[in-house]
């Protein structure tokens, strides 16, 4: 019998640096499980309005998450009495959540890094 | 709201530009958010910007959805080819050898019709020519070119004579003779070809005969023979004795402007006597032994014209202003009003001349468009037999197409992965195809040139048009040969096909539909096979045609006593001293020389000649072809005497009355019954010249067509010069020829020998279009007639191996081995006579496009059809055997325990 490969979990930093609207799509995903449209509205929000996601935009990273394992498509619905029945809905999995904290890390380094070299101020 | 399901249609159907399978899965979910979005924008100027964030999205995102499922589906195909090498490989296999035909023969096309030359807007460039309905030479002479060159813009025209082989000395050693061009000053700025190092040359390089030995030399061969030196400025090259200065070095890839003869040296027209050139002019009482330049009855150059887009017309009316002139001049000395009026008539007009002058071209043009109409023919059953492995494997696969529609795979989304997978295919072949045009276009491009053993003297470059060709007929091929079976494997009634065993699966290669592909196939082998009968037999009707001479035992050699310092006149002791020479070498049995060499592409006319007792028909401009010979010429070429006598030594005396020998053609054209015998003829209106004898007609020009009018005159008489020396051997011809050589060069060592070659050679060089044309067709007709064979092998194997269990009953229930073998050879008739049937009809309609190529056979000939019918009926019918036998070796209770 040929040998069977046991699939291995990728590691988190084998998907950085991410895309900035995947970090976004991760960020907004971490407190709460949301559908498309909710999405494209926290990032809205959280942004300032400097990022919108098109819904062409949105569904070809969702499409893209769900493929790599960092978000999976929920069964039920987490809110129904303020929702259609149509919508789907996307959760972090396990390894997304890692691999968006990986990021926020990789980020915290650089921004460490521009600070002590004065670029930035240093926080009181 | 009205207006939200009206924003929400647009944005659906704008989803349409996302693959199926995308759409499918996120198309509603976009549909809501965008609507969402919508719904939540608040004014105009906002619901505007959804709208292009939405628009921006999709422009960017549906290409990038499109390239990742073709990205997957050729991961899947290659995967999946990767399983079945050997189908895969046969498929590429059979399609490039399809496809490679094509581009072969387009690739050539492409180079000798197509290509431009390799100057900046060759599409301004014309080539000067004279529109008459009287037989006119289309060439000029130089004060003729002056004169309407004043009337163009400056730098706007050019002359050029011939390329000619000038014998060659660089320093102290000599090379083999280098192509040469005479051309006026206007040349380089009028192709508008640079020079990378020094000078090109100007109108000052050309304004007194003899005055300005200076020379341009082609990039390739300052590389060739001077190492690319950058100090070639100022070198000396010795062209025919004289010598030249090296003033410029052309730009890389410009090699003249005649495809077949690319030339190596450019030097002034005003040279032209110096080097003795003297060739492709014609001269009307003027003194050709002069310099040309100055002589206004010397006709030898061509004019190339550069005119921007539109202004040709312009160019051609002020020409015509200055020609009219002429014309005016010529008509005064013209003879009889009719012919006044056509002289009067007569218009300069201008002749495309982009992709500059080629013979190839005039020869290969048609034959080239008719194989390129063989080669489709072979790619049909090339994809015929492609189609039907496809459908074979099709039917094989039913159950996996089954499943994955199960798991709900769209039928689009299959067809298009089936697709992919034919492209893929195809996409290989196309690559083979380019490496097999590649070698196949050199291997041909040596046939048709002279140069049959050296290199060829162009190649058939893989340009982007070739590329663009052979992408358009491999998109063609990859739609005709993977859709329909692609259809078909997509058409399947799922619980059905899941429920069945792959045995009983109904269709694929032993169905109607591949036994109709396999009819076609044969349908058109035979046309292909008939076309190669049909050629084959009119090439050896050329081979074994009666030229009128000894054809098997004549050598021919190429001379130019002109480099060697001989004057036209001094022909005659030469002449003595070599014959006498030859005469003396074992094996020749006689030798003689002549002006133009048998089938050598050397001819000369004379026109407005007056014969004893016959009046031209209005309009008639009496002429013949002329050949100046030595005594022995007649014996030694084996023409045959008619009437009266060949020369004799007498007759090539200076005081000797003015005679002549005549072809019996020129006896039947111009005296009736024939009766030319002590006749006289001349020209300037003077009967001086007797006829006494008349010698058989003779193919002295071409192989393929019958004898002109022709008359020959004492070499010794005429002082034009003697460019040939026939060698009648006594064995074969080949034998003696280093003893020839050696006694020519006893005779005179500095008479330089151009060429050597046997008669029977020449015969078979002359038929070179031929012979190609042959060499493709049978190609072809040999590949189609294999694809056939193989197509049929393939349907009826499939087809036994699918009835095994059938077959298994049938002979247990006792049919005889010859029965069950009938029973397969049956189906083999029917596909083969439906074929033949289809063929028939086919070959009436295509024949008939070689019937101009055709030489001494009818297209619509019985013989060659049935030959073809014959081949067609064996071959593939000997391809059915093997399934027939295997058929009839089935063992019984094997095949039933298979059911």
């Amino acid at each position: 019998m040929p040998p069977r490969r046991t699939p291995v979990e990728p590691s988190p930093e084998s998907f950085l640096p991410l895309h900035r609207d995947t970090f976004h799509i991760l960020v907004s995903l971490a407190d709460r499980d949301r559908h498309g449209y909710s999405v494209m509205q926290d990032v809205a929000e959280r942004t300032g309005g400097a990022l919108r996601l098109s819904p062409s935009s949105l569904y070809a990273s969702i499409r893209r998450l769900l493929e790599q394992g960092l978000i999976e498509e929920l069964a039920e619905r987490p809110d129904p009495e303020h929702d259609d029945e149509r919508r789907r809905y996307y959760r972090l999995t396990v390894l997304g959540r890692k691999v968006a904290m990986a990021e926020a890390r990789r980020l915290e380094r650089l921004l460490a890094d521009a600070r002590a070299t004065g670029l930035l101020p240093r926080r009181s | 709201m009205p207006g939200r399901n009206w924003t929400a249609r647009i944005f659906e159907r704008l989803l349409t530009l996302y693959p199926g399978g995308f759409r499918d899965e996120y198309g509603r979910e976009m549909t809501l958010a965008f609507i969402d979005r919508y719904r939540n924008a608040t004014g105009a100027g906002e619901r505007v910007r959804v709208w292009l964030e939405a628009l921006a999205g999709l422009a960017v995102e549906a290409p990038k959805e499109h390239g990742r499922m073709i990205r997957e589906d050729l991961r899947y195909a290659v995967r999946t080819l990767g399983r079945n090498r050997v189908f895969a490989a046969t498929i590429v296999l059979t399609l490039a050898l399809g496809i490679g035909a094509n581009t072969a023969i387009f690739s050539l096309l492409n180079v000798v019709t197509l290509r431009a030359l390799p100057v900046p807007n060759p599409e301004q460039l014309s080539l000067l020519r004279v529109e008459s309905r009287l037989p006119v030479q289309q060439r000029f002479s130089w004060p003729m070119f002056e004169r309407l060159r004043s009337a163009a813009a400056g730098g706007t025209m050019a002359a050029m004579g011939r390329v000619a082989r000038l014998d060659t000395r660089i320093g102290e050693s000599s090379t083999e003779a280098t192509p040469v061009q005479p051309v006026s000053g206007e040349y380089f700025s009028v192709l508008r070809v640079s020079t990378i190092l020094g000078r090109p040359l100007t109108p000052q390089d050309n304004r007194q005969p003899g005055a300005h030995p200076v020379a341009v030399i082609s990039h390739g061969y300052w590389q060739r023979q001077f190492g690319g030196r950058d100090d070639i400025l100022g070198t000396e090259i010795s062209l025919n004795g004289i010598r030249f200065t090296i003033v410029g070095v052309a730009g890389r890839g410009f090699s003249g402007v005649w495809l077949e003869a690319p030339t190596d040296v450019w030097i002034p027209l005003a040279m032209q006597h110096d080097i003795r050139y003297s060739q492709n002019f014609s001269a009307d009482s003027a003194e050709t032994r002069k310099p040309w330049m100055p002589q206004e009855r010397i006709r030898w150059l061509d004019i190339a014209v550069r005119s921007a887009a539109g202004g040709e017309e312009g160019v051609v009316t002020a020409l015509n202003a200055v020609f009219a002139r002429e014309l005016a001049r010529m008509a005064q000395t013209a003879g009889a009003s009719e012919e006044r009026r056509l002289v009067l008539q007569q218009r300069l007009a201008l002749q495309r001349f982009d992709a500059g002058f080629s013979s190839l071209r005039e020869r290969f043009t048609r034959p080239l468009y008719i194989l390129l109409g063989m080669a489709g023919l072979v790619l049909l059953t090339a994809c015929a037999n492609a189609v039907n492995l496809l459908l074979a494997r099709a039917a094989g696969r039913q159950r996996e197409i089954a499943v994955r529609q199960a798991l709900g795979a769209g039928r689009l989304r299959l067809l298009q992965q089936l697709l992919t997978e034919g492209l893929l295919l195809v996409g290989a072949a196309a690559l083979a195809a380019i490496a097999i045009a590649r070698w196949a276009g050199d291997l041909v491009i040596r046939m048709a040139t002279v140069s049959g053993r050296g290199p060829a003297p162009f190649e058939a470059a893989i340009d982007w048009r070739v590329l663009a060709f052979t992408a358009a007929v491999a998109l063609a091929t990859g739609l005709l040969f993977a859709v329909a079976p692609a259809l078909r494997s997509t058409r399947v009634e799922v619980t059905d096909a899941l429920k069945a065993t792959a045995r009983s699966v109904s269709g694929g290669a032993g169905s109607g539909q591949a036994r109709v592909l396999v009819a076609l196939q044969i349908a058109v082998s035979l046309v292909l096979v008939t076309g190669t009968v049909l050629l084959g037999r009119s090439f050896q009707n050329l081979l074994h045609v009666d030229l009128g001479l000894d054809q098997e035992h004549i050598l021919s050699i190429t001379i130019n006593p002109g480099a060697a310092g001989y004057m036209p006149d001094q022909t005659a002791e030469l002449s003595r001293r070599i014959i006498e020479r030859l005469n003396s070498v074992p094996g020749v049995r006689s030798a003689a020389l002549a002006m133009c060499g048998l089938l050598s592409g050397c001819r000369s006319f004379s026109s407005d000649i007056v014969f004893e007792g016959y009046q031209p028909r209005r309009g008639e401009d009496p002429g013949f072809l002329n050949n100046l010979v030595s005594a022995d010429y007649f014996s030694t070429v084996g023409m045959r005497l008619l009437e009266g006598r060949f020369f004799t030594e007498r007759d090539q005396e200076a005081a000797a009355h003015k005679v002549a020998v005549v072809n019996e053609a020129l006896a039947r054209r111009y005296f009736p019954g024939g009766r030319a015998l002590g006749k006289r003829f001349g020209d300037d209106g003077k009967l001086d010249t007797e006829i006494v004898g008349i010698a058989g007609n003779a193919r002295v020009l071409n192989v393929r067509e019958a004898a002109e009018p022709m008359a020959f005159f004492p070499l010794e008489r005429y002082p034009l010069g003697a460019g040939t020396i026939e060698v009648r051997t006594s064995g074969e011809p080949r034998q003696v020829a280093d003893a020839v050589r050696r006694a020519i060069a006893e005779a005179e060592p500095r008479l330089p020998i151009s060429r050597m070659i046997p008669l029977e050679e020449q015969v078979s060089r002359n038929l070179s279009q031929e012979r190609l044309v042959l060499a493709l067709t049978s190609a072809f007709g040999v590949l189609a007639l294999g694809l056939a064979s193989f197509g049929l092998f393939g349907v009826l194997s499939y087809a036994v191996a699918r009835r095994t269990p059938e077959l298994g009953v049938r002979i247990a229930l006792g049919a005889s081995r010859g029965r069950v073998i009938w029973h397969v050879v049956r189906d083999a008739v029917v596909v083969i006579a439906a074929g033949l049937a289809i063929g028939v009809p086919a070959v009436a309609a295509g024949t008939r496009f070689l019937g101009a190529m055709l030489f001494e056979v009818r297209p619509d000939d019985w013989g060659s059809l049935l030959g073809a019918m014959a081949a067609l009926i064996a071959i593939p019918g000997a391809a059915a055997l093997w399934p027939a036998w295997r058929a009839s070796r089935v063992d019984p209770v094997t095949a039933l325990r298979q059911e």
